[in-house]
């Protein structure tokens, strides 16, 4: 996605900040599936999940953001994401809001003060009436160091 | 690129390999007319294809190729070895020019004129003296009709492209292609035949302009196949000319209707894409099945076990279109072996057997390089020169022996010579100068532990450098990429008698057994192939678990062996639990334990990948889905056995030392109702199968069970065995015609013995009783269980031999004579036995036999040779000395039942003829 050509976004919320995903990256969105533990995985993994038989890595969008995990997952949805290559993650999320066509006259880049752990995962910003929505950089998101196994 | 070409390509590649390979066994045995006419017809088939393809430069090599090979057929040339590397060669260039052509849908531009010259060279050399061209006949000039054929087809694939040419589309080519042939043959050869136009008449596609056209064609053709423009000219001209004979010859009758293919090609991708859907397909049914089983009362039970039968049919006919010989692996390797015969100046003879053993294509595809890079190293490093070979007292002749065979799920692959082996104290000098090794490892370490230094990397290449070392050129590498496909390489190396490789894969990567453990609330998944044993400890099982510095450790039959405990490695919270469990785990040469809560089950799963996130975790070889839809994580033996640290961790396993010299046989050890245990050589067994107390059923009051489609009777292990209580392992022997199931109460373990009868037998199901692992077991005698089955009466063997089948065993080992026996009875055969060759020519002088099965150790050969055939039997392929062969007409493996069968037949079959 370029800043010249309109966009249109999945969006979500997660600790409080409005996201968006490009909407020909999302494969699915699921209610609070079943994760089961991969252990030893770095901390933003939580398991995976079963989807209809295949497995698919779930990952914390809170943990990853470096923010404070939520205290119950319960109510949680999950956005299933393409890597470049078609290898899916689940992408643990909040809440799911709405799919939005998005004018490019409306995309900011980063803004200089965002913070480097974030800046490296998005990919600029639209100015919407109330909060910013932030544009996910999926690539860069699950591009996940090992922890010290 | 269109289809034709694509199927082209593909065909010609499988048949350049068959070439390859066919040309090497010729250069050795050119005496074989049906290998020479195998040799041509591919030649001829690609030559021609070509031709029709329009592919010039490619048609001009193969046809050049072929005309050496003609003259070999006609017996004018004589095979040497630098025309058969002539052949070979141009083989070389006809596979680089396909591999262009497949990458980039042409033929690339370039002129082989030095080597289509060269082998005309050879062609002609040996040939009777062609120094006056012109005083030749035309036919000879132009070159035969080889030449003609071939010339023919390019120009009429070329004819057809061109614009004017375009009546000649609707003829159907193989007709209009003979009749072309055929027309300018005959013109050429000054034969009578309808002339050119008159072909082209019958067929309707006359008219000037096809004519001018294809002689036009034809004339650069025959320019392009090397034929001198002149004679190519007179050629032409007498094509023209041919005046229309008297009554044109009848059309050759149309060729009868090929039977329709049994084959068809199918892309890899489809079957991949067919195999995943399977996979699934199983994954579901598993998911299915447990439901089932918390709802017996369903009214989906009926489909649903029928579903489960039709899926586990589908994924096994899946698995077999994966299914490849393993000599598609092989294919390149006897034309390697003479390459490299001919390089280092030393004489190897590559033997293989097992060729036809199947493997999943993916495995297939993992194993070439490394068998490749063994091959090598063996003709490189292991093998001497003649000149040293014969001061050694060897052969002068180097074998290098690769041998396939299927084990359980396994599929081990031998590799070994007879060179010069390992030299211990080189390598234990070269460790410690690198310091691999501290000097007192250096003075401790046995002798095996030294000789796998060869797999360490680092090792290996330095050794290659200084020239001292053995070999090992690269064999870290080998390791790695086995190991990558689950599977594990052992070695063992005698100083002057040789080495030799043990390979073991998994048949399949994709489905595999594993054992489902749980841990700290946790499952996992081991794959059961790294599984030897499963041990209690604590609780009321008696076995503790130690602590070695903070180590824990588990005192196994004198052993101790390293644990590791799961929940630590895992970093997983929880109690620990009073009951453990510990899986004895075996890679390579090295067993440890791994500590468990408790062990669950064994289940078929479906490996799939580890996400690209996962993979830095070293110790998961993938994840499957449980039959609850659980997802679990599928632990890596190789990779939690790093945890363990360096190789001076790894500890002694003493089933490996056994007095040298010895052959080891693995037995199979089982136990019945009684307390001696039984063992049966693991080489007889087809399949282990589990009976359930009811599928035993009872026919004519005999227990049976359905086995593959008939009934298989059951025989008890011993006496106090009850068959039909709950599930009991069956342990399957098969001949060719049918098969008994030995019911027994548990099965204990395999493991490698020396074949030797310590005590008499016992009991009458007992051959002898050998002391395995410091206990006494009987060798179960098989014949007496077949005759318990009600198969007392030999069925005789459908043979060619309408003779007596009498058949003398003369071997030392009592033992030994028992273990085949049965076998030829089982045959057919009435069998005698004779302890010497004094014996035995004492019985010979009494008796008549068809055929006499000799230990290679009997040194007598010839009084038995007068006899009757007589086969040589030796216990390892790989200990047999050129002289052990001599005098005997047949030589087999005693253990291979198969082959020994086959050696059997091939005899009766030769004495009826």
């Amino acid at each position: 996605m370029t800043a010249s050509e309109d966009a249109q976004l999945v969006t979500m919320y997660s600790g409080g900040a409005y996201f968006g995903v490009p909407v020909t990256r999302v494969r699915d969105v699921l209610a609070a599936p079943q994760i089961y533990a991969a252990p030893l995985a770095p901390a933003s993994i939580l398991g995976s999940i079963n989807l209809r038989g295949r497995i698919v890595t779930a990952i914390d969008l809170r943990t990853r953001l470096g923010m404070a995990p939520a205290e119950n997952r319960a109510g949680c949805k999950c956005v299933i994401v393409e890597r470049t290559g078609g290898e899916p993650y689940a992408l643990l999320v909040d809440e799911i809001g709405d799919v939005m066509m998005l004018s490019a006259s409306l995309y900011e880049p980063n803004p200089v003060t965002l913070d480097k752990s974030w800046s490296q995962l998005c990919r600029g910003l639209y100015r919407q009436e109330g909060q910013m929505l932030i544009v996910l950089d999926i690539d860069a998101l699950l591009e996940i160091e090992a922890a010290a196994a | 690129m269109d289809d034709i070409l694509r199927d082209f390509i593909a065909e010609a590649n499988d048949s350049i390999d068959a070439l390859d390979r066919a040309l090497v066994r010729f250069e050795r045995e050119p005496e074989d007319p049906d290998l020479l006419s195998e040799i041509f017809r591919v030649m001829h088939t690609i030559k021609g294809t070509c031709g029709f393809l329009g592919l010039a430069r490619l048609a001009a090599i193969a046809h050049a190729g072929e005309n050496i090979l003609g003259q070999f057929r006609d017996g004018a040339l004589t095979p040497k070895q630098d025309s058969v590397s002539a052949i070979l060669e141009s083989i070389d260039l006809i596979k680089a020019l396909i591999g262009h052509l497949d990458a980039h849908g042409a033929e690339p531009a370039g002129d082989d004129g030095a080597l289509i010259s060269r082998l005309n060279a050879i062609a002609s050399a040996d040939a009777p003296a062609q120094t006056h061209a012109a005083e030749e006949p035309l036919a000879a000039r132009v070159g035969g009709l080889s030449t003609i054929d071939c010339a023919i087809e390019l120009a009429l694939a070329r004819a057809k492209a061109s614009p004017e040419g375009v009546r000649l589309h609707g003829a159907q080519d193989d007709a209009l292609h003979s009749a072309l042939r055929d027309a300018a043959w005959g013109a050429i050869s000054g034969e009578a035949g309808p002339s050119l136009s008159a072909a082209l008449n019958q067929l309707g596609l006359g008219g000037e302009a096809e004519l001018v056209l294809l002689l036009q064609k034809l004339e650069a053709a025959l320019g392009e196949l090397g034929v001198e423009p002149e004679t190519a000219a007179q050629a032409i001209a007498a094509c023209r000319d041919t005046p229309e004979a008297p009554k044109a010859a009848p059309m050759a009758a149309p060729a009868p209707a090929a039977a329709p293919a049994q084959t068809i090609r199918v892309h890899v991708d489809a079957l991949e894409q067919l195999m995943n859907v399977a996979s699934e397909l199983v994954l579901i049914r598993n998911q299915l099945l447990q439901t089932l089983r918390a709802q017996p009362e369903s009214p989906f039970a009926g489909p649903l076990n029928r579903l489960n039968h039709v899926t586990s049919e589908l994924q096994e006919s899946v698995m077999t279109t994966r299914m490849q010989p393993i000599g598609a692996a092989w294919a390149k390797l006897p034309r390697l072996a003479r390459d490299l015969a001919i390089e280092l100046d030393k004489r190897i003879e590559l033997v293989t057997q097992g060729a036809e053993t199947e493997l999943d294509r993916q495995v297939l595809e993992q194993i070439k390089d490394p068998l490749t890079h063994m091959i090598r190293n063996s003709a490189d490093h292991g093998l001497e020169p003649p000149g040293e070979r014969a001061k050694a007292g060897k052969p002068e002749t180097g074998r290098i022996f690769l041998s396939a065979r299927h084990e359980g799920s396994h599929i081990v692959i031998e590799v070994g010579d007879d060179g010069r082996g390992l030299m211990t104290a080189k390598l234990r000098a070269k460790a410690l100068a690198q310091g691999l090794i501290t000097p007192a490892e250096a003075e401790t370490l046995s002798e095996n532990k030294i000789q796998q230094l060869i797999f360490h990397p680092g090792f290996s290449t330095a050794a290659q450098v200084s020239g001292i070392s053995g070999r090992g050129v690269g064999m870290d590498v080998v390791r790695t990429n086995i190991e990558k496909i689950g599977g594990t390489v052992e070695l063992s190396s005698t100083e002057g008698k040789g080495t030799r490789f043990t390979i073991r894969i998994p048949l399949t990567l994709t489905i595999v057994s594993a054992l489902i453990v749980g841990c700290a609330g946790e499952k996992f998944a081991v794959p059961q192939s790294s599984v030897v044993e499963l041990v209690g400890a604590g609780g009321g099982s008696g076995r503790q678990i130690e602590y070695v510095n903070g180590a824990p450790v588990l005192r196994l039959r004198d052993r101790l062996l390293p644990l590791i405990a799961l929940q630590n490695l895992m970093r997983l919270e929880g109690e620990e639990e009073a009951e453990r469990c510990v899986l004895v785990i075996r890679v390579g040469s090295l067993s440890y334990g791994i500590i468990v809560d408790r062990v669950f089950d064994t289940e078929e799963i479906v490996v799939k990948p580890t996400a690209s996130v996962l993979r830095a975790i070293p110790y998961y070889s993938g994840a499957t889905i449980l039959g609850d839809g659980a997802v679990i994580m599928i632990l890596d033996p190789k990779g939690v056995a790093q945890t363990l640290g360096a190789i001076d961790t790894n500890i002694e396993d003493t089933h490996e030392e056994t007095r040298s010299g010895e052959t080891l046989v693995q037995l199979l050890i089982m136990r019945g109702a009684g307390a001696t245990l039984k063992a049966a050589p693991l080489q007889l067994v087809s399949r282990i199968e589990e009976a359930a107390a009811e599928a035993v059923e009872y026919a004519d009051g005999k227990p049976v069970l359905q086995y593959r489609g008939r009934l298989m009777p059951l025989a008890a292990l011993d006496e106090g065995m009850r068959i039909g209580q709950g599930k009991q392992p069956v342990v399957v022997f098969e001949d060719e015609t049918r098969a008994i199931g030995l019911v027994v109460e548990e099965i204990i373990d395999v493991i490698e013995a020396p074949l030797r009868q310590d005590f008499k037998p016992s009991t009458p199901e007992a051959l002898g009783s050998l002391v395995v692992a410091d206990r006494v077991t009987d060798i179960i005698d098989l014949a007496h269980y077949w005759r318990q089955a009600a198969y007392a009466a030999a069925p005789a063997r459908t043979s060619a031999a309408p003779l007596a089948k009498r058949a003398l065993i003369v071997d030392p080992s009592p033992f030994k004579r028992n273990l085949i026996a049965p076998l030829l009875a089982m045959a057919g055969y009435e069998v005698a036995t004779a302890e010497t060759a004094e014996a035995a020519s004492a019985l010979l002088e009494r008796e008549s036999f068809s055929v006499i099965l000799s230990d290679t150790a009997i040194t007598a050969r010839e009084t038995l040779a007068a006899a009757a055939p007589v086969i040589g039997l030796y216990d390892d392929p790989l200990n047999v000395r050129q002289a052990d062969a001599e005098g005997f007409a047949q030589m087999a493996c005693r253990f291979d039942r198969a082959a020994l069968l086959t050696t059997l037949d091939s005899i009766a079959a030769r004495a009826a003829a």
